[in-house]
């Protein structure tokens, strides 16, 4: 039987580092081209709104007990419940595309000294199959295990590019417009879709003490790190962020020992790499999760080798096409990430007040 | 009805242990008392005592009278394991054990008397398990003082001894062995349940039962620990985990496992914790090399220069520009050079051994890098590989197998399979369980009060509370002043 | 219907997955760029000739040897209408396939100043798997014979310019060490303007006497695919001491040797630097804890420059004979201290002049006001440097 309870601490953990790790592939260069010194700026907006939906639907979670599924079911009969949950699970596969892409480039660039044949990503699927198929409460532990891998090996990579920051890059605040700060956030926002997780994870953990406040700060210490890696980015490539492409690969770069000892800040990466691998299967979960409601039955294997399969023949449909991987991201999936993240967890509070006046009368 | 009688009388009990044990080894000793009773006693030749027999029984027995019941002659008996036969299978059952039957004329009843001698050695400091301080003493091959290792220790009314048997040919005595009040007794029944539920001819050593209690007994991964301390195997039985120890197997179970335990050593726990955190997180990062080193070598060689620093490179560059084979080829050679080595030292009589070591060293380590066939740092990465596995000689036989599939991984997709193959790990090892137990705990789910004794080696006054992972019913250890 | 047996498949599927990895492992050669075909650049030269790029890379090939420590060094030549060219060329003439990752030295040839330098270094920048970490100079002449000079002290060319323009070396406020990423920064912000060392090779006679005046240089030019190096002519020396300007990617001079070290007080954190000083009687001050910069402040709504300097001086040297107590009282002048002051003042002056006749910025200020005053920049900034109103503040107190 497939488990899908959470605690608090592993949802807490999963909202920063799985928020985060998705986001510190190619997200920070996309922004420098978009904001350039005003990039943090972008992401904690971001961060700000996700922040707050995600503590929406905690409370929502709380206030219930309930599943997503059977808040709708309750509200809104079945069959509708099922059609949403389809739609999410569409919307899963989707949101894991796009940084499955950027840590396909990422691959090609960090992992090997020539560009090697699209085939050597191939090994991802068979790992996002297995991981795919494991239930909620997995996701939960592996997180844990990726939390010290996470702190860990940012922090090392923060330290060794200390030296070659020049923060004052950051400034001025005022050369730009605040409209190309919103540009930057319409093309990342596709990236900030803790609302559409949270609804997945609401009524599958027990509530504690503030674990509304709990998972909501979590997600915004994610958020926060993004923006102070984007940041350390910026202050050391300054105008050429927007040529290095992945950023959390290049900052160390220049660290002094570097020469001495070889790339071991690329160890780091590699560790972190561990990270984000389960970060973009966090999304495959979730579309499995979601299946399973759907259909009522746990076939979680055979659900994951299906959303697997549309992501290698994705993938292959779309090698070599990364900028428009990127446009679609941006315009198509921020739409849907406005939808499923924003929108429906909002309705969901509507349901849960028709409920509520239901039951009165 | 007249045959049947004649089957429990004295020739007739004779007659037939002699049809069900048709083995020569199965003596039968007659003797006879003053006032002319016979006496029978049948017993194995080589597994009971006969000394003891001749001291214990035959002697006493002398005293006996012609027409004296039952009672009368367990009491003329000296022997203080005396059990009444209940049924004939008792008996057989009873002389197989080494123990000897005793029947007498003129009585339907029979005794089993305990006299078992089986031949065995002595206690002595296990080979797997040495400790500079603390305890030396081992488990033997013999369940009764594996027992008694155990009872020397834990002189505690809430000690439990469940013996059951295993193995239809064998018969195998298990003793399930937990502390009353901290172990969940549910644990204790499913697996009596486990062991039960498999029928085998043989039982020859405890891996066996380990495999009977696995949920995936084809796991990487073992699900049971291992020990061979007595002092090791109480500890664990004091945190709330169930023993099991086997007749004829000098290493103990216990369940449930977690994988951290391996990365423990006896020893951690009597010298300094500030010490033994330091060998606890050693033990961790030399397991990591061992099993990574030989991979990311081989990835640094044919996708990532980089990671090799650019003066090593160039040394590097030089010892392998002249080797026969790919650097994958000949990483794997080197590994399986080794574990031929490795297999031949623990098997080969100890006087051949010294000049196969120098075989080995000489002729297959200096003449084939001289010949150019191997490289120096591939000798040098695979010999500190195998060091640093033996820093956790419990996990052995998973990392040795790890650091071949990463090998593999490393040799075909590069330096990304290693990293997926890592993650898959973290995953498969996140989903597995021990009785209920997640393998990585306390890490995954986190229980922030047993990392105390993770990696990290708290002071023993600080861990007052018994693992919260393992969920024992009393959860207090300790209760001392605050210091 | 049979029910599928889930394990069984499962122990099928990571069967065949074990072997597929196996067939890999075993038969690997699928196009690998390994350690044994790859040429380990530690140094390239650039130099353009009309239309073409010509690369002259410095290629370490690792010799067998049992001890692994033989390395012999060659230089390639590959022409062609781009740096990525060029490579290619060297890939095609040798079988190596060339890898920049170790290159830590990037020459660029005399005839690089003729046009915009962004035109050759832009192949850096673009390319994925360069990293911005070489140290980047522009050197008198021809950077293929300098890369080919047979060293004085028996090392590459590379190896040797290396270690002048090494950290170390720039500490010490000689050599104004910049690498890729500092001129691609610099010359993408509003200074528009970068600098680097400029190299000039010296000949040596090969018991050591100097021969040639500076800016000879020599050394025989490699074949079109490769030639030991330096295989005749006298042993070379470097000088390092100038440096190139750029503004807006094109050259725009030379400073000489003070205006260097100038520029290095300011720029670079030097840690223990030299300068002599005094009119009568001549003294070496040897200056430690150097805090030096630019600041840009608002004076009446205009732009005030402030170039500052700090340090804490001892008489390192003096050309005249001192007893033993007034050399351990260790205590400086005033009259020495102020001197010192007026030689760094005097070398900033001519550091700042020199930069405003070339119309250079190649100390930030067009920057620094952007960053701190982005009011006045959009006012004043195009003014920068030449109309710059630069005052000075250089404080030198004694140790001791």
């Amino acid at each position: 039987m497939l488990k899908n309870k959470l605690s608090v601490r592993q949802i807490c953990i999963i909202m920063c580092v799985y928020g985060a790790a998705s986001k510190l592939m190619l997200y920070p260069t996309t922004m420098a081209a978009a904001c350039g010194n005003l990039l943090w700026a972008s992401i904690l907006l971001n961060t700000a709104l996700q922040s707050a939906i995600v503590w929406g639907v905690c409370f929502l979670s709380e206030r219930t007990g309930v599943t997503f599924f059977e808040l709708v079911q309750r509200g809104l009969g079945k069959t509708v419940a099922r059609i949403i949950y389809a739609v999410y699970a569409v919307y899963f596969l989707f949101s894991a595309f796009a940084p499955m892409v950027e840590q396909q480039l990422m691959v090609h660039e960090a992992f090997y000294d020539t560009i090697p044949s699209i085939l050597v990503f191939l090994p991802f699927f068979i790992f996002a199959v297995y991981a795919g198929s494991k239930g909620l409460t997995n996701a939960g532990r592996t997180a844990e295990i990726c939390l010290p891998v996470f702190a860990v090996t940012v922090f090392l990579l923060l330290v060794m590019s200390a030296m070659e920051c020049d923060f004052s890059a950051l400034l001025p605040f005022g050369a730009r417009k605040f409209s190309e700060v919103l540009s930057g956030c319409g093309r990342g926002f596709f990236r900030f879709d803790g609302g559409a997780v949270m609804l997945m994870f609401m009524g599958n953990y027990e509530k504690t003490k503030r674990s509304s406040l709990k998972i909501a700060l979590s997600s915004a210490i994610g958020g926060i790190t993004v923006a102070a890696v984007a940041a350390v980015f910026w202050a050391v490539y300054s105008d050429l962020a927007v040529v290095q492409y992945f950023a959390i690969t290049k900052i160390s770069i220049f660290f002094s020992a570097i020469s001495l000892i070889g790339r071991t800040d690329l160890l780091a990466v590699y560790a972190l790499d561990i990270a984000m691998l389960f970060s973009i299967v966090l999304n495959i979960q979730l579309a499995s999760y979601a299946l399973t409601k759907v259909f009522a039955r746990p076939l979680t294997s055979i659900y994951s080798l299906a959303l697997n399969a549309v992501l290698i023949v994705l993938a292959f449909a779309l090698n070599n096409k990364f900028a428009l991987v990127q446009s679609l991201a941006s315009s198509v999936l921020g739409w849907a990430t406005l939808a499923c993240a924003y929108v429906l967890p909002l309705a969901a509070w509507g349901l849960k007040f028709m409920g509520g006046r239901r039951e009165k009368a | 009805m007249k045959r049947k009688q004649d089957e429990k009388s004295f020739e007739g009990y004779i007659e037939r242990v002699k049809r069900e044990l048709t083995s020569p080894d199965v003596l039968t000793f007659r003797f006879s008392s003053h006032a002319g009773r016979n006496f029978a006693a049948v017993y194995l030749d080589g597994l009971a005592d006969k000394t003891l027999l001749g001291e214990l029984v035959a002697k006493p027995l002398k005293a006996a009278g012609k027409e004296e019941g039952a009672e009368e002659i367990a009491r003329l008996l000296a022997s203080p394991e005396v059990k009444e036969g209940k049924n004939f299978t008792d008996c057989i059952q009873g002389i197989l054990d080494g123990n000897a039957a005793l029947f007498c004329e003129g009585e339907e009843k029979f005794f089993i008397i305990g006299l078992k001698s089986p031949p065995g050695r002595a206690v002595t400091e296990p080979p797997t398990q040495v400790t500079v301080k603390g305890p030396r003493e081992g488990f033997t091959e013999d369940i009764k003082t594996n027992l008694g290792l155990v009872r020397k220790r834990l002189k505690s009314p809430s000690l439990q001894v469940e013996m059951l048997s295993a193995g239809k040919q064998s018969n195998t005595a298990i003793a399930i062995v937990y502390l009353d009040g901290i172990c969940k007794k549910e644990r204790v029944e499913e697996i009596k349940r486990q062991i039960g539920e498999n029928e085998i001819d043989l039982i020859a050593d405890s891996s066996y039962i380990s495999s009977f209690i696995s949920k995936r007994p084809r796991s990487l991964f073992k699900h049971c620990g291992t020990c061979e301390k007595p002092d090791v195997f109480c500890a664990k039985l004091s945190e709330g985990r169930v023993g099991i120890i086997a007749d004829g197997s000098p290493i103990a179970l216990t369940a449930p496992y977690m994988v951290v335990e391996d990365f423990h050593s006896p020893e951690d726990y009597y010298i300094t914790s500030y010490r033994a955190t330091i060998l606890r997180a050693l033990r961790v990062a030399a397991v990591l090399v061992g099993v990574l080193l030989p991979a990311l070598y081989i990835c640094a060689q044919l996708f990532k220069i980089q990671l090799i620093p650019v003066k090593l490179l160039f040394k590097i560059a030089s010892s392998v520009s002249g080797i026969p084979f790919s650097p994958s080829i000949e990483m794997f050679l080197t590994l399986m050079v080794l574990e031929v080595l490795n297999e031949a030292s623990i098997r080969m009589p100890k006087y051949v051994g010294l000049a196969m070591s120098v075989v080995g060293a000489l002729v297959l380590g200096d003449t084939a890098v001289k010949a150019g066939i191997i490289s120096t740092p591939a000798i040098i990465i695979v010999a500190f590989s195998a060091i640093c596995l033996y820093t956790v000689p419990d996990l052995v036989e998973t990392t040795t197998t790890l650091r071949l599939l990463f090998l593999i991984v490393a040799g075909s997709v590069g330096t990304y399979g290693v990293v997926l193959l890592t993650a898959f790990l973290f995953c498969y090892l996140c989903s597995e369980q021990s009785f209920g137990v997640p393998l990585l705990a306390p890490f995954a789910p986190l229980c922030p009060g047993d990392l105390k004794d993770g990696i990290y080696k708290s002071h023993l006054l600080s861990m007052k509370r018994r693992p919260q992972s393992l969920s024992p019913k009393n959860k207090v250890r300790l209760k001392s002043a605050e210091k | 219907m049979k029910k599928l047996n889930v394990r069984r498949i499962t122990a099928v599927l990571y069967a065949i997955l074990i072997t597929a990895m196996a067939f890999l492992f075993f038969t690997n050669d699928f196009g690998l760029v390994d350690i044994r075909k790859t040429a380990v650049i530690i140094g390239a030269g650039i130099d353009v000739d009309g239309e073409e790029v010509s690369v002259t890379a410095q290629v370490a090939i690792p010799q067998p040897s049992e001890t692994g420590a033989n390395t012999q060094y060659i230089e390639v030549e590959g022409k062609g209408v781009t740096v990525a060219d060029a490579l290619n060329v060297i890939n095609k003439k040798t079988g190596f396939y060339p890898k920049l990752v170790f290159c830590k030295l990037l020459v660029l040839g005399e005839s690089c100043s003729e046009g915009n330098i962004f035109e050759i270094l832009d192949y850096f920048y673009r390319d994925d798997y360069t990293q911005l970490t070489p140290v980047v100079a522009m050197c008198e002449g021809s950077a293929a014979e300098l890369l080919a000079s047979k060293m004085r002290f028996g090392n590459t060319a590379t190896v040797s310019v290396e270690r002048l323009l090494s950290d170390e070396a720039k500490k010490s406020g000689n050599v104004s060490t910049v690498n890729l990423k500092i001129v691609g920064i610099d010359s993408h912000s509003p200074s528009k303007s970068c600098y680097m060392p400029y190299i000039r090779a010296q000949e040596q006679s090969a018991q050591g006497g100097e021969q040639g005046g500076g800016g000879s240089s020599s050394g025989q030019q490699s074949g079109d695919s490769a030639g030991s190096s330096g295989s005749s002519g006298g042993k070379q020396e470097f000088l390092c001491d100038r440096t190139a300007v750029f503004s807006d990617g094109r050259f725009a001079g030379v400073l000489t040797e003070e205006e260097t070290f100038a520029l290095n007080l300011l720029k670079n954190n030097v840690r223990h630097v030299f300068i002599p000083c005094g009119e009568n009687e001549l003294q070496t001050l040897s200056l430690r804890g150097c805090k030096g910069g630019v600041r840009v402040k608002e004076e009446g709504g205009v732009p005030e420059i402030e170039i500052y300097f700090s340090a804490v001086a001892q008489i390192a040297d003096v050309n005249s004979a001192e007893s033993p107590p007034s050399i351990s009282d260790g205590v400086v002048p005033e009259d020495v201290l102020r001197a010192g002051e007026r030689a760094i003042s005097g070398r900033m002056d001519a550091l700042v002049s020199s930069l405003k006749n070339s119309g250079c910025d190649a100390l930030g200020f067009r920057t620094l006001l952007y960053r701190f005053h982005y009011p006045l920049y959009e006012r004043y900034g195009d003014g920068l440097p030449s109309e710059a109103n630069v005052t000075y503040k250089v404080n030198l107190r004694s140790a001791g």
